[in-house]
């Protein structure tokens, strides 16, 4: 399996006052393309840092974060905000759906940055969407506004997933097939899917699970046989 | 898909956004319909003076041969120059306006001015019916608004009593002038009756008498040459020290145009400036509540990949696109609608053959100008939101970092009322917003004001001129004929005042300007006032001037200044000793005894009286014509009518413009204040009592824009009324009652406003308000 993305020593440091906080201390670890990564950690461990400095959402402080070989920490703003636009697609745990676009256009929206999309009606229909289409958020329940999420993060065809808590907001019922969802992108469709949560039972879906606390990395284990997400119970 | 989402908040913002659409509309409109109307006007002006050529210079003062024109002609920079006779004649024995008796009997004798021409090539007539003038042809060309009163038409005669001899003549055309855009048959007249007097052109030969006739000199000359090196060698080759050369800024139909065009664009610039402002300030106030709402947006779109400079154009767009197209649809509406509305009162004062709207550059430069600004300052409201990495952006905005200010730390405070601290806390910390409000009211306060000035100066204006200035009931107006044992004669008879008017030209710190020297004789009609409208008596010693004039030439009292009788070239340095206040003919006023001193013959122009003169006096020979003051008085009152459209125009501005600035920001710190009303809701407060909590915040920013606005309508007007001409004088009076309604009326546009937002308290759901954003 090939590697996509490596950490090295990454630091993340904040500045209050005099004090300084490290959001992310040394960290180091690797992830290889198509696979399903948990990032587990109680609230404030650094796990949202991780996951904003792998989208090229935030600038790190120290280390090298390498994307299939390139570091994104010597890039510009501009090219991250490629980098974010051609591999990343972003899940949020509030959706962040713009909530003056329908379904239909919030993932036509992806259009505008990038000729090669998936045609949104297609997105949409692939997270079982067909029906809702055009309907505004606001209309929509939690986990069809989600799935809106997934298809408009989707659409652009990235390499990389990645997920902030993407069933916090929804209930179990939901949150299973969001997670259904998500498993097969990675098992079908190839894409790497990197999934923030603090709730331990998903590190059963995952083939790898990476825990972090207090800024650092606690453990990264392997998951040989990932159960399905349907088979999840919490 | 941007776009989309561009529209759709433009929907679900409205309010904000119609009221900056509104502003840059209304200011637009304004701009570019002044614009059109002021340029056109300019327009009309220019090509009616090119296509006939009105003459550069006009020499006066002596008996010119043909000799003297040659001569002229040669000067290099000359093109032309002709011979012309000015007199002032009368038409008689006309039957008037049938369908109106009176009149026709008052206008049994029209004043006339009369040219007779040696030729014409030089400001030419344009024939409007009938036949062109031919120089060896019998008749007469006649003014055509005369014309058209007096029911004359091409074929029938008129006779013309010029010289104490009447000269009957066929009418051969009908024509306007270049020299006669503006002319009046008195001075103190403001708005012309045209057709109760007239002018008409002859040949020369048609002049009764014989010799030498032509006491003028026409000039045209090439406009890239130097003009004053013209005048000069004029000066050299004549050698004459009485003759006197006027150019076009020193005729008075020129110079009166040429100041209403002045006029006119400087109200161009004064207005649209208030709007744009507002406009400004909405667009501040909007993008800055709009983009610091959408910061989840913002901070969404750039996680998904939107480049910095998409965002930021997505945003500034919100601001390009409201005001281009309220720019665009008010520069339109302002071209079709302004310049037909103003285009009636300019039809009634000055005569041109067309009458064209036509835009300059500037309009131009005004909407690139709104559009840009507007742009920008959208640009600058989201800016801040942009500048951070998304992983920041996509957080809500950590709470502002409230400082006490130095009032919340005084004791005074802690005795205040909840609510007073609740308001006071709400306006330090919402400073954008409630500038826009001060701004707002003031603006409305101050066209209010304005309007309402306006109206009182011009009511004022006849009532000063006949009841203050002069107590006569009738003016005697004696004719070029009269000689002076006559006027002592008519003087002795009705117990009259004699008065003395002629042209002269006054120079100092090296301006020169035509003005009237006034020399009053014995009596007490004439009354002057001193700058603050306070009766004065004339000095014996040295001149009174009037205070336009000195402003006009930038002289004050203790000043000297230097002047001549036209046709006289004995200059007077002599010093001004007071200043009085006069609404038209501005120049100089001096005793008779002052003006022996000078060594000058008193030769009276006018006789005052308060004694009743019959009406036949006008038939003598010595009298060109008998006013009666009620009459002119009535006249002015009338002609003052058409400035009532103008007060309508500014009432309606402040109103529309008071109105959509606090709705605006009603509606935005309704918004705004939402989760807090709703927590104040919960806490009990009654929705009394809130609606009064927020009217309390309104009737403070009402009363201090009130406090801000008054002076600046003051200050307005003054402007107003100092841009109106130099040869006019118009005191901004307010009337207390006129500051009265102009509070009133801003209170009541903000209670008005108040009462459309206060059903809005009741409309909180506490629940949804107070549950978590988005």
């Amino acid at each position: 399996m090939k590697t996509l993305i490596e950490f090295k020593e990454v630091v993340k440091e904040y500045t209050r006052g005099e004090k300084t906080f490290y959001a992310l201390n040394h960290a180091s670890f690797q992830i290889g393309e198509g696979e399903m990564v948990v990032i587990l950690g109680p609230s404030g461990a650094g796990k949202s840092t991780l996951l904003n400095l792998l989208g090229g959402m935030d600038n790190a402080s120290g280390g090298q974060i390498l994307f299939d070989g390139a570091d994104l920490t010597t890039y510009s703003d501009d090219a991250l905000t490629d980098y974010r636009a051609r591999n990343v697609g972003v899940v949020f745990q509030f959706y962040n759906l713009i909530p003056t676009l329908t379904a239909y256009e919030n993932v036509a929206l992806m259009k505008d940055i990038e000729e090669d999309t998936l045609d949104p009606a297609e997105a949409l229909r692939a997270v079982g969407l067909e029906q809702q289409m055009h309907q505004f958020p606001s209309q929509m329940s939690g986990g069809e506004q989600q799935r809106t999420s997934i298809a408009r993060a989707l659409a652009k065809n990235p390499r990389l997933l990645l997920c902030d808590e993407p069933t916090g907001a929804l209930d179990t019922d939901t949150g299973r097939e969001v997670l259904a969802l998500l498993q097969q992108m990675s098992r079908e469709k190839k894409k790497t899917v990197v999934m923030v949560t603090h709730n331990s039972m998903f590190a059963e879906i995952a083939t790898k699970v990476i825990r972090v606390k207090n800024g650092r990395i606690a453990s990264v284990t392997e998951n040989k046989e990932p159960k399905d997400a349907n088979e999840v119970n919490w | 898909m941007l776009n989309r989402k561009l529209w759709r908040d433009l929907w679900y913002n409205k309010t904000q956004f119609l009221s900056i659409f509104l502003m840059a509309f209304l200011g637009l409109l304004v701009f570019v319909g002044l614009d059109a109307e002021s340029h056109g006007i300019e327009k009309s002006g220019d090509t009616f003076y090119e296509a006939y050529n009105l003459a550069d210079f006009w020499i006066k003062g002596c008996y010119f041969t043909k000799d003297d024109a040659n001569k002229i002609m040669e000067i290099d920079g000359v093109n032309q120059a002709e011979r012309r006779l000015h007199i002032e004649g009368k038409a008689e024995h006309l039957h008037g306006t049938d369908s109106n008796a009176q009149t026709a009997e008052e206008d049994n004798e029209p004043y006339m001015q009369l040219e007779f021409l040696d030729t014409q090539n030089i400001s030419q007539m344009k024939v409007l019916s009938g036949e062109p003038f031919q120089e060896d042809r019998e008749g007469v060309w006649l003014d055509d608004k005369f014309a058209t009163y007096q029911k004359l038409t091409v074929g029938d005669t008129l006779t013309i009593k010029v010289n104490n001899t009447e000269i009957t003549e066929p009418i051969r055309g009908t024509i306007i002038h270049p020299e006669y855009v503006y002319y009046t048959s008195e001075s103190e007249e403001m708005v012309p009756s045209y057709g109760t007097f007239g002018c008409a052109f002859l040949s020369g030969k048609e002049f009764p008498g014989a010799g030498n006739i032509y006491t003028e000199i026409l000039v045209d000359t090439d406009a890239d040459k130097n003009q004053e090196q013209i005048k000069e060698k004029i000066k050299e080759i004549m050698d004459n020290p009485d003759i006197i050369i006027m150019d076009r800024t020193q005729m008075l139909s020129f110079s009166t145009f040429d100041a209403e065009i002045e006029q006119h664009k400087m109200m161009t610039f004064m207005f649209p400036m208030i709007f744009l402002l507002i406009a400004v300030l909405g667009i501040i106030t909007t993008m800055t509540r709009m983009t610091a709402n959408q910061r989840i947006q913002i901070g969404t779109l750039k996680a998904l990949g939107f480049s910095r400079g998409r965002i930021t154009r997505h945003y500034m767009s919100y601001g390009f696109w409201i005001s281009t197209l309220g720019a665009l649809l008010g520069a339109v509406t302002g071209y079709y609608t302004l310049p037909a509305l103003l285009r009636q009162s300019m039809q009634t004062t000055y005569v041109l053959p067309v009458w064209y709207v036509a835009i300059s550059r500037n309009s131009y430069y005004a909407v690139i100008i709104e559009v840009a600004v507007s742009t920008w300052v959208s640009f600058m409201a989201c800016r801040k939101e942009l500048r951070e990495v998304p992983a920041e952006t996509l957080k809500p905005k950590p709470p502002k970092n409230m400082k006490h200010s130095a009032l919340e730390k005084s004791k005074m405070w802690l005795r205040m009322s909840f609510q007073t601290q609740w308001n006071i806390r709400d306006i330090i910390r919402n400073k954008a917003r409630t500038s826009m409000g001060i701004v707002g009211v003031a603006g409305c306060t101050m066209l209010l004001l304005c309007a309402f000035g306006c109206y009182d100066a011009f009511q004022a204006f006849p009532a000063w001129l006949y009841e203050d200035l002069m107590t006569a009931k009738a003016t005697i107006v004696l004719s070029d004929s009269c000689k002076q044992g006559d006027a002592e004669e008519y003087a002795k008879k009705y117990k009259g005042q004699m008065i003395e008017e002629e042209a002269i030209e006054l120079t100092a710190n090296g301006k020169a300007k035509t003005g009237t020297l006034t020399t009053v004789d014995d009596g007490n009609l004439m009354h002057f006032q001193n700058q603050d409208i306070k009766e004065i008596e004339l000095n014996q010693e040295g001149i009174m001037m009037s205070a336009k004039m000195a402003s006009v030439l930038g002289v004050k009292a203790g000043d000297f200044v230097k002047w001549h009788v036209m046709g006289d070239d004995t200059w007077q340095n002599t010093r001004i000793t007071q200043l009085n206040r006069v609404p038209s003919s501005q120049g100089i006023t001096i005793s008779r005894e002052q003006q022996k001193k000078l060594n000058y013959d008193f030769r009276a122009t006018k006789i005052l009286t308060n004694h009743s003169v019959p009406a036949d006096i006008s038939d003598d020979l010595q009298v060109q014509t008998l006013s009666d003051a009620t009459q002119l008085k009535q006249e002015m009152v009338d002609s003052m009518k058409v400035m009532n459209l103008m007060v309508v125009i500014l009432v309606i501005a402040a109103a529309v413009m008071g109105i959509v600035v606090l709705h605006n920001l009603g509606v935005l710190s309704f918004i705004e204040k939402t989760r807090e009303i709703a927590t104040l809701k919960v806490l009990g407060f009654r929705t009394r009592k809130i609606r009064g909590i927020l009217q309390m915040q309104n009737i403070w920013v009402t009363t201090f824009g009130i406090l801000v606005g008054l002076p600046l309508g003051y200050g307005f007007l003054l402007m107003l009324c100092n841009s109106v001409s130099d040869s006019m004088d118009i005191v901004p009076v307010i009337t207390p009652y006129s500051y009265a309604l102009a509070i009133a009326g801003t209170y009541a546009v903000s209670i008005l406003v108040n009462m459309m937002l206060s059903g809005k308290v009741k409309t909180i759901d506490m629940v949804d308000a107070l549950k978590g954003t988005e």
